[in-house]
């Protein structure tokens, strides 16, 4: 049985508030913005604190589906946390997958030895649909491979009890195809990032304690990193809606 | 007109001459050899085309049981370039390209998709034959029919430089349909233009049926070996298609050698991204036993001519056909199946490995792409150039750099390892890419030594033509070590290759400051480099230095007079690595990154930057430059004139850009949208990655579809827009002078404007 109290947190108290804990065994799913990139990555670094932290004392695997990766946004989470960036750095593993063979080979063949071989708590899986939905290629094909890919994580999740966190940064690939209705039915909490500004709306679609029916007023710090005006957490309008 | 010998029905025992196309029928080769004599002959070798699937034993066992065809055996293959022992795999014999594609499939669908990996599935026949007989085409070549098959018989080398090619009867073939505007396919057909030598034959008489027999019945005389067509592809041979099925003639439109029609294929050309940006390939008409060049969908034509062609058809083992309309990667990548093949090495269908995990800090370290150091925004004078030839191919051959062999398993601490990463590169096995681009290389420095050593221009325009086609491979052996889709690429031996690189630029530096010369710029394999009161000398002195410290060669461009490195356009202070203009001391202008070299540039604005460059050009130096500046808006001053004055023709105004998605995919109005939005409106097919070039007529107008018109449908009577106009003359002359504080507004108080 999953323990109740395991599991990772984004860090900030009111921001956290609508997901709460992202529990071992868990499959989250966010999408909308490249914000979701911010929010995986921050992730990775929150994963590496202690359990009394909202950590998982765990080290963190990125399995990177569209070339997003950003090592400098999780040396600059490290940096705001007080930790020592290099550490947190050595902490993260990555690869990058550029097609969807890869990505399936490294969902359905890699992820698990990995796990058990590094005993890793927390798995992001960045892009997640993006491969599949290339225009170069025959979707017929894609669809089995993405279904090989899905059945395969979501068993290792289960199997391994880990959090694993699945972004799509472009809605146009959420919108599309299937896809999106097939990760939706595994996942335990959907959610939708907007962005407006500088500021960001998440729209909590799913979430495994339903309904949660979070209304939040006002605004709350929200852990995101916003590149361009180098201010590490802007102010996000605190509107959590739950479908 | 000249009427050749066509030998395809002779009984040929024993022929000598040039391959010059290959294709596969009914479970054989066919090839057409170009005779010293002057003929083709057509030669039938039965063989055949095998798939290949490795997996677990039992399961191959039960796979060969469900398949149960002839010819289906297990054999010995090393499943990847890496592997030190061959594994058993599986061959099945398959008849052709589509049926080795079905049957790939259904393999991975019986497979589960875990069982079984497939390999050679989408190799070309032609090319495949090519790598197992170890010929290539043009190549000069003894054929002998014996019981067993064709036995082939090299006379001819790879590596020649001086090698002979046939004498080759080329025509140029022009379609022009009935309609005044665009041509459409209900057209009928007005008239049918040959140029066969020095010769032109109209067919304009009789109705659309003689017109049809006349050109079949002539090319069929003329015999060409090379058909030239603007657009053949995209729109000349799907359209005698068409109007061959209007006329109950299609079962009778021979145009190849072979005895088989053209159809009209229900297939649509290709919208691909490459480097970021959406290209389209129509779909290409491929002539069986001539050579088909659409010449507006030849990149590698279009530059190095048929020369170039033919160069790159040798040393990559493909069909000149294939070559002159498919990608140069498809080309580079045959050079590097040959290898596989000769290697038993299979080749995969897809690329399933991904990169090595690797730590986030890793990761920060090496990926980092190419050395550079900014440029001070602003003039410098006598500035040296200094460019490694080569410099990634050369690395990637010398450090023996390929998917394989960097991070290989065999050989974790061998002595070789890659600068700031620490990656072990195996000492066992040369790598493929490294084997591929060997040749290339030592071509292409072959190539440049004749041309530096012959007085006959036409030699020495030959010998250029090949060294560009052959460069164009080079560049892009590069960029297929990271791309997705590569059989032999990794990322790790892309990341690898730019350390070195990095490395080797450093050192480089190192020793050019060591000198006393001062880095001004830098990028990826160039240096731009000071030194007061240095001369040429100096500077090669300095090349011939970093020449035996890295082992690498390098060329010295020249001595800048002076050199202006421009700064961005929305941040004034920060400097563009690719935007510079400046005069070598010989007078030659080199510009990169500024209107003169930019695709979407229309001819009137071309014009006038490259005549203010001229102008700036004339300065000896930078105080000099300053003085010619006034001249240089003088320059402008009268293309605003002209430009007001409405004196400029549409050819000077056409804009031409890219369509970055579908047409109906445009959320928002821009001009090449509207402009492709009404072709569409003439029926005429447009896809993503096609140009579309229009003239601005009005660009503020409200109804979005009176902005602009498609240069289809412009005529000597389409007015145009001159304010914009003049907005993008003077934002290019404000780009190159930023760098003396004038801005566009500037510019028009200069001019009158404002």
């Amino acid at each position: 049985m999953l323990s109740r109290l395991e599991g990772v947190s984004f860090g900030d108290e009111v921001f956290s508030s609508p997901f709460g804990k992202l529990n071992l065994g868990h499959l989250v799913f966010l999408h909308g913005t490249q914000r979701c990139l911010a929010l995986s990555e921050l992730l990775c670094v929150q994963a590496q604190l202690a359990l009394k932290e909202g950590g998982l004392e765990s080290k963190a695997i990125f399995i990177d589906g569209g070339n997003t990766f950003d090592p400098c946004l999780i040396a600059e989470y490290a940096e705001q946390l007080s930790l020592d960036s290099d550490k947190v750095l050595e902490n993260v593993l990555v690869s990058r997958a550029f097609t969807y063979h890869q990505l399936t080979s490294l969902i359905a063949n890699n992820l698990k030895p990995w796990i058990d071989r590094l005993n890793i708590k927390l798995a992001v899986i960045s892009n997640i649909l993006e491969p599949y939905c290339d225009p170069d290629i025959a979707r017929k094909q894609s669809s089995i491979f993405f279904k090989v890919a899905l059945n395969s994580l979501v068993s290792t999740i289960r199997e391994k009890k880990i959090v694993a966190i699945g972004t799509s940064l472009d809605d146009q690939y959420v919108h599309k195809n299937s896809f999106f209705e097939q990760i939706a039915y595994h996942s335990n909490i959907i959610a939708k990032l907007e962005d407006h500004g500088d500021s960001t709306i998440v729209i909590l679609e799913k979430h495994f304690a339903n309904p949660p029916a979070i209304l939040l007023n006002g605004c709350g710090k929200a852990p995101f990193s916003n590149k361009s005006s180098k201010s590490s957490f802007p102010m996000i309008e605190g509107t959590f809606l739950a479908s | 007109m000249s009427k050749s010998t066509d030998s395809s029905k002779e009984c040929v025992q024993s022929v000598k001459g040039w391959i010059l196309d290959l294709y596969p029928k009914e479970n054989a080769m066919v090839i057409w050899i170009k005779t010293e004599k002057g003929n083709t002959v057509r030669l039938v070798n039965r063989w055949q085309y095998n798939i290949y699937v490795s997996g677990n034993y039992s399961d191959l066992i039960d796979l060969a049981k469900q398949i149960a065809t002839d010819g289906v055996a297990l054999e010995e293959k090393y499943v990847r370039p890496e592997d030190s022992d061959k594994s058993t795999v599986l061959r099945i014999p398959v008849s052709n390209s589509r049926e080795a594609q079905e049957l790939a499939e259904k393999i991975l669908v019986y497979g589960g998709y875990k069982r079984f990996r497939l390999y050679n599935v989408d190799v070309k026949p032609s090319q495949m034959y090519l790598y197992e007989k170890d010929i290539f085409p043009f190549a000069f070549v003894h054929a002998t029919q014996r019981s067993d098959g064709l036995e082939w018989r090299l006379l001819d080398s790879q590596g020649e430089v001086e090698y002979k090619i046939p004498p080759l009867k080329e025509l140029t073939l022009e379609v022009k349909a009935a309609s005044e505007r665009i041509p459409r396919f209900t057209d009928e057909i007005r008239e049918i233009n040959i140029n066969f030598g020095s010769e032109s034959i109209r067919i304009d008489s009789g109705d659309e049926f003689d017109k049809l027999i006349t050109l079949v019945e002539l090319i069929g005389q003329l015999d060409p070996d090379v058909i030239y067509t603007s657009n053949g592809d995209a729109f000349l041979f799907p359209y005698l298609a068409r109007r061959a099925v209007q006329n109950e003639f299609s079962e009778r439109l021979v145009i190849g050698r072979e005895r088989s029609p053209l159809r009209i294929s229900n297939e649509k050309g290709t919208s691909y991204v490459s480097y970021g940006r959406v290209h389209y390939r129509p779909l290409p008409t491929r002539l069986l036993g001539r050579i088909h060049i659409d010449m507006e969908n030849s990149l590698l034509y279009c530059d190095c001519g048929l020369q170039g062609l033919i160069e790159v058809a040798r040393i990559c083992r493909i069909p000149v056909q294939r070559v002159s309309n498919t990608t140069i990667g498809t080309s580079m990548t045959s050079a590097q199946l040959y290898h596989a093949v000769r290697n038993d090495i299979l080749i995969p269908w897809v690329k399933a490995d991904p990169e090595d995990l690797k730590t986030a800090r890793e990761l920060l370290i090496a990926d980092r792409g190419g050395f550079y150091h900014e440029p001070k925004v602003g003039i410098h004078d006598r500035v040296g150039e200094l460019d490694f030839t080569s410099l990634y191919p050369m690395l990637m051959l010398k450090k023996n750099l390929s998917a394989e062999t960097v991070r290989c398993k065999c050989c974790p601490d061998s002595a070789e390892r890659v600068p700031e990463l620490d990656y072990n590169i195996c000492e066992k096995r040369k790598g493929i890419v490294p084997k591929s681009i060997e040749l290339l290389l030592k071509k292409r420095t072959k190539y440049k030594e004749l041309e530096g050593r012959t007085s006959d221009p036409s030699l020495r325009l030959l010998y250029e033509k090949r060294r560009a086609a052959l460069k164009w491979i080079l560049v892009c052996a590069f960029g297929y070590l990271g791309f997705k889709n590569a059989r032999f690429g990794k990322i790790d031996a892309h990341i690898a290759t730019c350390a070195f690189a990095r490395q080797t630029l450093l050192k480089t530096t190192r020793l050019a400051e060591k000198r006393g010369f001062e880095l001004v710029h830098g990028i990826v394999d160039s240096l731009w480099l000071k030194k007061r009161g240095a001369t040429e000398n100096d500077f090669i002195e300095l090349r011939d230095e970093i020449c035996r410290e890295t082992e690498l060669p390098i060329s010295f461009e020249g001595v800048y007079r002076w050199v202006v490195f421009l700064p961005s356009e929305t941040r004034r202070n920060l400097p563009v690595l690719t935007r510079y203009y400046g005069v070598f001391m010989d007078g030659r202008i080199k510009a990169r990154g500024v209107a003169t070299r930019r695709h979407d540039t229309p001819e009137v604005v071309r014009k006038c930057i490259e005549e203010m460059l001229k102008v700036l050009a004339k300065g000896e130096d930078s105080s000099d430059f300053y003085n010619r500046v006034p001249e240089s808006i003088d320059v402008l001053k009268k293309y605003v004139r002209a430009l007001k004055s409405r004196r400029i023709g549409p050819d000077d105004l056409f804009i031409e850009r890219h369509l970055s998605r579908e047409v109906y995919e445009y959320r928002h109005e821009v001009l090449q949208a509207i402009a492709a939005k009404q072709l569409v409106r003439e029926k005429v097919e447009v896809r993503a990655g096609q140009s579309i070039s229009f003239i601005i007529i009005n660009s503020e107008n409200r109804f979005s579809k009176n902005r602009v018109l498609a240069a289809e449908l412009v005529d000597e009577h389409t007015p145009y827009d001159v304010d914009r106009y003049l907005e993008l003359l003077f934002s290019s002359a404000a780009t190159i002078l930023a760098p003396f504080g004038y801005t566009a507004p500037d510019l028009k108080r200069a001019t009158g404007i404002l």
